[in-house]
């Protein structure tokens, strides 16, 4: 082992060091653009059914929301994340009060706004909801996971 | 605030990959660290020991279906260990730029 003060060249390589492996971890974390590509499809098949055929959420609907319900829980935990073929979970900036507080904000957003279109009576509100989002998962998906990713790498 | 110290445990480059590739996760498998620094899995695994030794890096086993699982993630005491070896080689750092 090295046990003598690095130079200030060894200094900085080993901080180059220290961010590559950094990054390296958040890039294999990423997920394919086309698992994006994939669920914004669904999405916006989901609403288009369901504007179609309005029996399907009647029978259907609910589990639907808990079998993804389930898998999204299960893709958070080790076990399950190996399932789905993920080797790491990447940190996440901010602790959990703070991704709470997220969600809770943007469930409070997303019910104001489907309300509010709801009063309006926007026809075929639940084909413009799954296109609408299914639309912003497969383009901004990946975005927003690149930055966060960019986000972790930095912690 | 992190007061720069020199970690003399991570002054050895493998161990410290393997601390820097832990840094961005909550969580990473065995064989992705393995993978990433290119060592193999008994130079890995004893490696892996020390820092386990010395409360850097916590290990986690388990099995998904019938195959066997390592966890590996940074604990506290690891990734503040981390945070001032890197404070203290931006200070040394710092001397090329600024030379005394």
């Amino acid at each position: 082992m090295m046990t003598t003060t690095p130079t200030p060249e060894e200094a900085q390589r080993s901080l180059q060091d220290i961010g590559d492996r950094k990054r390296q971890s958040a890039e294999a974390a990423a997920s394919s653009r086309w698992w994006f590509i994939g669920c914004g499809v669904a999405t916006a098949a989901y609403g288009v059914l369901i504007d179609r055929v309005p029996s399907f959420s009647d029978t259907w609907g609910n589990a639907i929301v808990w079998v993804l319900l389930l898998l999204v829980i299960a893709r958070s935990s080790r076990w399950g994340a190996s399932l789905f073929g993920l080797r790491l979970r990447p940190r996440r900036p901010g602790g959990w009060g703070r991704r709470l507080g997220l969600g809770v904000l943007g469930a409070i957003v997303s019910l104001a706004l489907v309300s509010l279109a709801w009063r309006l009576d926007v026809p075929h509100l639940s084909l413009w909801i799954g296109i609408g989002g299914g639309l912003l998962i497969a383009l901004a998906g990946p975005w927003w996971q690149a930055r966060a990713l960019r986000r972790s790498a930095r912690l | 605030v992190t007061d720069p110290k020199l970690d003399p445990l991570l002054l050895d480059p493998t161990r410290l990959a393997i601390v820097a590739l832990l840094a961005a996760t909550e969580w990473a498998e065995f064989g992705f660290v393995r993978d990433s620094v290119g060592l193999s899995d008994s130079t890995l695994s004893k490696r892996v020991s020390h820092l386990n030794d010395t409360g850097y890096v916590e290990v986690r086993k388990g099995y998904v279906g019938k195959r066997p699982r390592t966890w590996l993630n940074l604990s506290t005491a690891g990734r503040a260990a981390l945070g001032a070896h890197i404070a203290k080689l931006q200070e040394i750092a710092t001397q090329v730029e600024r030379p005394a």
